[in-house]
């Protein structure tokens, strides 16, 4: 059995990458709509998909932290950022008055079950990807603590001059 | 080899071993196939304290860890979970003891149809009549396994359906769920552009439950099925969503066997520009537990999923007195605002000033009891006279320079310990708690950050004090020290230190000290957790 296993790893390892695209998950966005998640990248500029929830103390911390800095990042890099609120329905119908009442201006998006936040990958919040211009993941980073605004801008720097 | 590996490898591994051969040789199909995956690690050394009656265990180390692989090929893609309790970590069920694939599916997606074969997690509408998910710090996990399918037979409308058995750690629960659910996005439907127009959002659901009577004495209905109608209208800026949902009279072990049906209802109604959210939401619960066994108890095969109307907080203090929604009845209802005082007014200063009020009470309905086995009637109005839970919380936050941020907290609960936890001797608590916290941007790498809570009661244990200091080198390390010391009866500190690293999804935490006997909430659902002192690594990181 383990060595199936290991020969079905060895022979897939020829064609397999890491996570590069988006998968294709159904969220809906404020309004109701259902956005097919695989839709969101080859933006044409380099692409922030935040993973947040509405009790998470550093995930607001960091969702502030980028709106101050947002139209200098947007005027130097052309940069979007997308947040993917995983509240459940305890919490989902807090963020929009959240996001709106903090001023914030970030694309929003619903992920209720976790659903994408499953295929993604991802663990613990908050966790942001940074896409290229071209859709493809070139970053990611979990947690954030002071300073950290500053080193994501960096990141998207990078990933633009890499373009 | 057991059949059941011999039928994993053949229903899982050899596709694999085929696919891969037959695909490696050809360049331009070279990119197509992508391997991901997440790895999760909670690990603790535990000693006895006497002073918190913390025990040491006779393993001395326990831990939870899990890892997720998941294989997306085009339109296909398969995944595995693999969990080891070895053993589980206290306060999560002895029964998750042991290791093994936990979860396992194949899934096809194009754009008019998806199907899952295997475990899968799913949700309608809110949760209320069917919500399956998993959350490891709860130790919860009620995953399907059966098939799910998905349907998109034009754009705005999705059709669900679904059958399976839940999981029970590492057994499958005894009942048979099956599910429909429709949606339909009106606006998406006919194709009309979304502006300043009314869009609005229909959903319905059935789910039906199937377990055999074998009771000795009753006869109890084999099928409960349960009903939902949900509505949302946008019409910027204001949101309005209700949700009703419908049981049959489904004889549990959370309702003491009576024949009462169940029923619950959820409004929200939000109003929201750039700088002003407002949300109001109420709630009411009547008999609504729906699980797939109806012997289960604890959090065991949940089929839905009640949220509590409760704002969850994250001040430490005020995670003390939990709340968890009481599936046999309720009603409550919570108002809250948000408002930016904007940059260089009176009130807003220099850089703004955010302002966040939130209100709740939920309380019991009022009813009169039925000796014909439905157990009570329950009326809409008026509510019962019993309060489970207040809360009234105010915050304050402002940046004073390019540097330093602080935040003010207000907080008054009411917390019904008899209710609540069970606990026939206690009596509702009445406390306030003050909370502040500053942070301090040194410069561009090191950050200070500080945090200083009180809570005032004369009840329960009395009064609690918590200060908190940690400091990080960004992105990636922190260190942190904080004691939560109860000065009102017991005179006890519960001190910590943690420690971590973090470089890109990788993330490591080392934790000494102590933590406190209590109830772990997430989400409103809800674990007991006993008193610990020690050592703790978390790891998780993902590829």
């Amino acid at each position: 059995m383990r060595i199936l296993v290991l020969f079905a790893l060895l022979a897939m390892s020829k064609i397999l990458f890491s996570q590069n695209t988006l998968p294709a998950v159904v969220l809906k966005n404020t309004s109701g709509t259902n956005v097919s998640t695989d839709t969101l990248g080859a933006y044409g500029a380099p692409l922030l998909i935040s993973f947040w929830a509405t009790w998470c103390k550093p995930c607001i911390e960091e969702m502030q932290a980028i709106h101050e800095v947002y139209p200098e990042w947007v005027d130097k890099t052309g940069v979007k950022v997308i947040v993917v609120a995983t509240d459940d329905s305890r919490s989902a119908n807090r963020v929009v008055s959240m996001v709106n009442g903090f001023a914030w201006e970030f694309e929003v998006l619903l992920d209720t079950n976790g659903e994408f936040k499953r295929a993604m990958q991802v663990d613990e919040i908050p966790h942001m990807f940074l896409l290229n211009p071209h859709g493809k993941i070139v970053w990611q980073h979990t947690g954030f603590v002071s300073g950290d605004e500053e080193y994501i801008f960096n990141k998207i720097v990078e990933c633009k001059a890499d373009e | 080899m057991s059949s059941f590996k011999l039928k994993f490898t053949f229903i899982f591994v050899f596709p694999f071993i085929l696919l891969s051969v037959a695909f490696a040789q050809s360049d331009s199909l070279r990119n197509d196939g992508v391997i991901t995956g997440n790895f999760y690690l909670q690990a603790q050394l535990y000693n006895a304290d006497s002073s918190i009656n913390a025990k040491a265990t006779d393993e001395r180390l326990l831990m939870n860890a899990m890892g997720n692989v998941r294989y997306t090929y085009k339109k296909i893609t398969v995944g595995a979970r693999y969990e080891a309790y070895l053993n589980a970590l206290q306060g999560f069920d002895p029964r998750y003891n042991g290791n093994g694939i936990s979860h396992r599916f194949f899934s096809f997606r194009n754009e008019k149809i998806e199907f899952t074969l295997g475990n899968f997690y799913e949700q309608f509408g809110s949760g209320m009549v069917l919500r399956s998910y998993e959350d490891k710090n709860l130790g919860y996990d009620n995953a399907f396994d059966g098939i799910l399918m998905k349907w998109f037979p034009h754009n705005g409308i999705t059709l669900k359906a679904l059958a399976g058995k839940q999981r029970l750690y590492w057994e499958k629960g005894d009942g048979l769920v099956r599910g429909v659910d429709m949606e339909m996005d009106l606006f998406s439907v006919f194709s009309i552009q979304p502006g300043q127009l009314t869009q609005v959002n229909l959903g319905a659901s059935f789910v039906s439950k199937f377990q055999a009577d074998d009771h000795p004495l009753l006869r109890l209905p084999q099928s409960v099925g349960a009903g939902a109608m949900r509505l949302q209208i946008n019409r910027l800026p204001w949101t309005l969503e209700v949700e009703y949902v419908r049981k049959a009279n489904d004889p549990s072990a959370d309702n003491g066997l009576i024949y009462k049906s169940g029923e619950a209802l959820l409004c929200n109604v939000s109003y929201s520009v750039k700088g002003l959210g407002v949300h109001f939401q109420a709630k009411r619960i009547d008999n609504m537990a729906f699980r797939s066994d109806r012997y289960a108890t604890n959090n065991d095969l949940h089929i839905n999923f009640l949220p509590p109307i409760i704002q969850q907080n994250s001040l430490t203090l005020a995670s003390l007195y939990p709340y968890a929604t009481q599936s046999l009845g309720e009603v409550g209802y919570q108002f809250e605002i948000v408002y930016t005082f904007k940059r260089n007014t009176w009130l807003g200063g220099k850089y703004g000033t955010q302002l966040n009020l939130h209100l709740a009470k939920v309380q019991n309905l009022k009813t009169t009891p039925d000796y014909t086995g439905l157990g009570y009637h329950a009326v809409y109005f008026p509510f019962g006279n019993v309060v489970y839970y207040t809360d009234a919380h105010l915050n304050v936050k402002k940046r004073l320079n390019k540097n330093v941020k602080v935040s003010a907290s207000y907080f008054y609960l009411e917390y019904n310990k008899k209710i609540l936890e069970g606990d026939y001797s206690a009596s509702t608590v009445y406390a306030q708690i003050f909370a502040f916290e500053a942070d301090w941007k040194i410069n561009s790498k090191n950050g200070l950050r500080m945090d200083f809570q009180h809570l005032q009661t004369k009840q329960d244990v009395g009064n609690w004090a918590f200060l908190q200091f940690e400091y990080t080198y960004s992105p990636h390390w922190f260190v942190s020290v904080a004691d939560m010391y109860n000065y009102g009866a017991t005179n006890v500190h519960f001190p910590i230190l943690a420690g971590g690293y973090t470089s890109g999804a990788t993330r490591v935490q080392l934790r000494l000290g102590r933590q406190k006997e209590g109830i772990v909430c997430v989400g409103g659902v809800c674990r007991y957790a006993p008193a610990t002192s020690g050592l703790s690594l978390m790891l998780s990181t993902n590829f």
